[in-house]
């Protein structure tokens, strides 16, 4: 089933690239421009995920915000601002919404946030697996301990979090800033190479000494996890 | 247009201060004027009095020698009547009031008998005072009345014109005391009310000259060292504060538009060249799109870092402050840099010693963290590979001191008073990545905590980078 996703944000430029980002990605969207046909849509159709920006004409995304969560509307919302002031994400996340994602973002990051919104909302607890597994990479989670292709790798603790996270979100790049956050609980850029050295270090133990690269570098954007 | 004219007159502050002036100065003379009349008018009245009393006993004196003819005699003589301005009368009434004897000295007929009897009612105090008015005012008399032995009354009276005239003088002058008093006190308030206003009249002159847009104008002082003086002063080094950051805007607008024009016009051109291409092949185009994307990931970055500081300088993102442990924020940059630091074979420690105690501070978590590992960056950046970078905490004199200690080149003397400036960067440091900005938020992180950040340094040996901070 294809989710439906409605973006609300009235930058066209913007526009374009998140719709077509998402199409590219299987989703379903719908847009508006402004508060008062989002609110129409809103009323008039059920959505899997709001992508909402701040700045509105009209009504402004966050009164907007508070009118959504105040119909009992339960969908997740993702923020979207060109502020980075704490007091707006915090007065966001106050409001209902569920995530916040400051611009300029990488496409990447939003579809991550998207999908881990979706995933959310669908199963709220998910069931905590004691093994993970990728191709002829098997994660034990109990005993923290990895294998590929039958042969053990000992992974560093770091090293073992970014793999873990990796194996929960396989197929999908992932993005140096989710990696800061969900590694080393950084939600703010450091400047510094942390990531491609942690990254790298994970190669050297994953993929150095066989054939199939599982780890790749999409240039920009982030990593992905991905047997060619 | 003369009313117009008046209008905006009136509504000036020295105007105002000029009637509101003059207001209180005739309020003030008003009063003073009647003081004075009261007083003189009293004093007057009493010499009245005193000079009736003594003649009575005059008249006493010549009618126990000669009876009511010698009295008679004397007042029609006629030499009396040029000795005195004021004219006296006397009379003698007996039991019955009946008027026995009647006499004005220089036998004057000013006096009006009916006005004067009737003017006078039961007598039964020894002495008493009377004013009777007549119709001219001149003319009013003022009156003792005695009461005899033989249940007589003799009264004698005397017109009060000479009192009118000092007092008509007193009025007059008054007036004139008055009007001097208005043009004197009018002119010192227009003068006054200039003299004060002028710093305030030079000060909005001053900011009319720059809100057309020239920075340069300043306030001149007069160099009374008085309130107004100190107005002009304090307006001056604001106006010259607000410079300088203007200026140290403008410089750093300057040098980050300079240092985005490179990376930007290297990317503009790198799209530009592959999009004359004929024909591209996907591999070139994701190439080419995967380095524009890194290209403006980089500019992002440093425009991030700009904006950081200015947020924290401009203290338009308040501190969001909370009880923060040092050790647990220590080792927070350490974990985040460990790594970093793994592949230089670089090892960052936190010293034992702080560890003993634990040590909290009330800050902005994410922005101190945003300042230490700024720092640790910079260690890591100028440290020789094979070195340790040493992290220390401690408490002294009622502040946290946060040590950071490298065993890199050290900074040189010449550069030492430079790093803290944005956008500096050291001549060795010119290979490094990044635009110079990293230590002046450091800086100001620190400063907006009210906190200091200083560095040691010995060439060749090392840096250690000190924050203190309120604890």
């Amino acid at each position: 089933m294809k989710m439906k996703a409605l973006i609300i944000e009235d930058d066209l430029k913007i526009l374009e690239v998140l719709n077509l980002g998402l199409k590219t990605e299987g989703f379903e969207v719908d847009q508006a421009m402004d508060g008062n046909s989002a609110w129409t849509k809103l009323k008039n159709n059920t959505y899997d995920i709001i992508i909402l920006d701040v700045m509105l004409p009209e009504i402004d995304g966050l009164t907007l915000l508070g009118k959504i969560r105040e119909e009992k509307i339960k969908t997740p919302v993702l923020i979207l601002s060109a502020k980075i002031s704490l007091e707006d994400r915090v007065a966001g996340l106050q409001l209902g919404g569920d995530d916040y994602l400051v611009k300029p973002f990488a496409f990447a990051e939003l579809l991550a946030r998207v999908q881990a919104l979706l995933r959310r909302s669908i199963t709220p607890t998910q069931p905590e697996e004691n093994r993970l597994s990728y191709s002829d990479l098997v994660m034990d989670l109990e005993k923290r301990e990895v294998f590929r292709q039958g042969k053990k790798i000992s992974l560093q603790v770091k090293e073992f979090s970014l793999l873990d996270y990796f194996m929960r979100n396989p197929e999908k790049v992932i993005t140096k800033s989710l990696i800061l956050e969900k590694v080393w609980g950084y939600d703010f850029d450091p400047q510094t190479n942390v990531v491609d050295v942690l990254v790298c270090r994970l190669r050297n133990k994953v993929d150095k000494d066989f054939t199939d690269k599982l780890i790749q570098t999409h240039r920009g954007v982030g990593y992905v996890l991905r047997k060619d | 247009m003369f009313l117009e004219r008046i209008k905006n007159l009136s509504r000036q502050v020295s105007v105002k201060m000029t009637l509101w002036n003059l207001f209180f100065l005739v309020l003030s003379l008003c009063f003073l004027f009647l003081v004075f009349y009261y007083l003189y008018a009293q004093s007057l009245e009493n010499k009245d009095h005193e000079i009736l009393e003594a003649k009575f006993k005059e008249y006493n004196a010549i009618y126990r020698m000669g009876g009511m003819k010698a009295l008679n005699d004397f007042m029609r003589s006629p030499e009396i009547s040029f000795k005195e301005t004021a004219k006296f009368f006397v009379r003698i009434e007996d039991r019955d009031h009946n008027t026995t004897f009647f006499q004005a000295e220089g036998n004057s007929s000013i006096f009006n008998l009916k006005e004067i009897e009737h003017g006078l009612y039961d007598l039964n105090e020894k002495k008493i005072w009377y004013y009777i008015k007549t119709k001219r005012s001149e003319d009013d008399l003022e009156v003792l009345s005695i009461k005899t032995k033989t249940n007589e009354y003799l009264q004698i009276g005397k017109t009060v014109d000479d009192r009118d005239e000092l007092i008509s003088r007193f009025e007059k002058t008054f007036v004139e005391l008055i009007f001097v008093a208005l043009i004197l006190g009018g002119l010192g308030g227009v003068f006054l009310s200039n003299r004060v206003l002028r710093p305030i009249r030079e000060l909005i002159a001053t900011l009319k000259t720059i809100s057309k847009g020239n920075e340069e104008a300043r306030v001149p002082l007069s160099g009374n060292k008085d309130e107004l003086d100190e107005l002009s002063l304090l307006f001056n080094q604001m106006l010259d504060r607000i410079k300088n950051s203007n200026l140290g805007m403008r410089q750093t607008l300057d040098t980050v538009a300079h240092e985005l024009r490179t990376p930007l016009t290297s990317i503009r051109g790198l799209a530009e060249v592959n999009l004359q291409k004929k024909v591209i092949s996907d591999q070139d185009a994701r190439l080419v799109l995967e380095d524009c994307i890194e290209g403006i990931d980089e500019i992002l970055s440093e425009f991030k870092m700009m904006t950081d500081i200015t947020e924290v300088e401009s203290g338009l993102q308040n501190l969001r402050k909370e009880e923060v442990d040092l050790e647990s924020i220590c080792q927070d940059i350490i974990d985040l840099y460990e790594i970093v630091a793994e592949q230089k074979e670089i090892t960052i420690t936190l010293e034992e010693s702080s560890l003993k105690d634990r040590l909290t501070i009330f800050v902005d978590r994410k922005k101190i963290r945003q300042a230490l590992a700024n720092l640790i960056d910079n260690a890591i950046k100028y440290s020789p590979e094979n070195s340790e970078i040493r992290v220390s905490y401690y408490r002294h004199n009622q502040q946290a001191v946060i040590r950071i200690t490298d065993q890199g080149m050290g900074i040189n003397s010449s550069e030492l008073p430079h790093i803290w400036k944005r956008l500096y960067r050291g001549e060795s440091s010119r290979t490094q990545k990044g635009i110079g900005l990293g230590l002046s938020l450091v800086k100001s992180i620190v400063e907006a905590h009210n906190g200091s950040v200083d560095v040691e340094t010995t060439e060749g040996k090392g840096s250690s980078f000190v924050i203190r901070l309120p604890c």
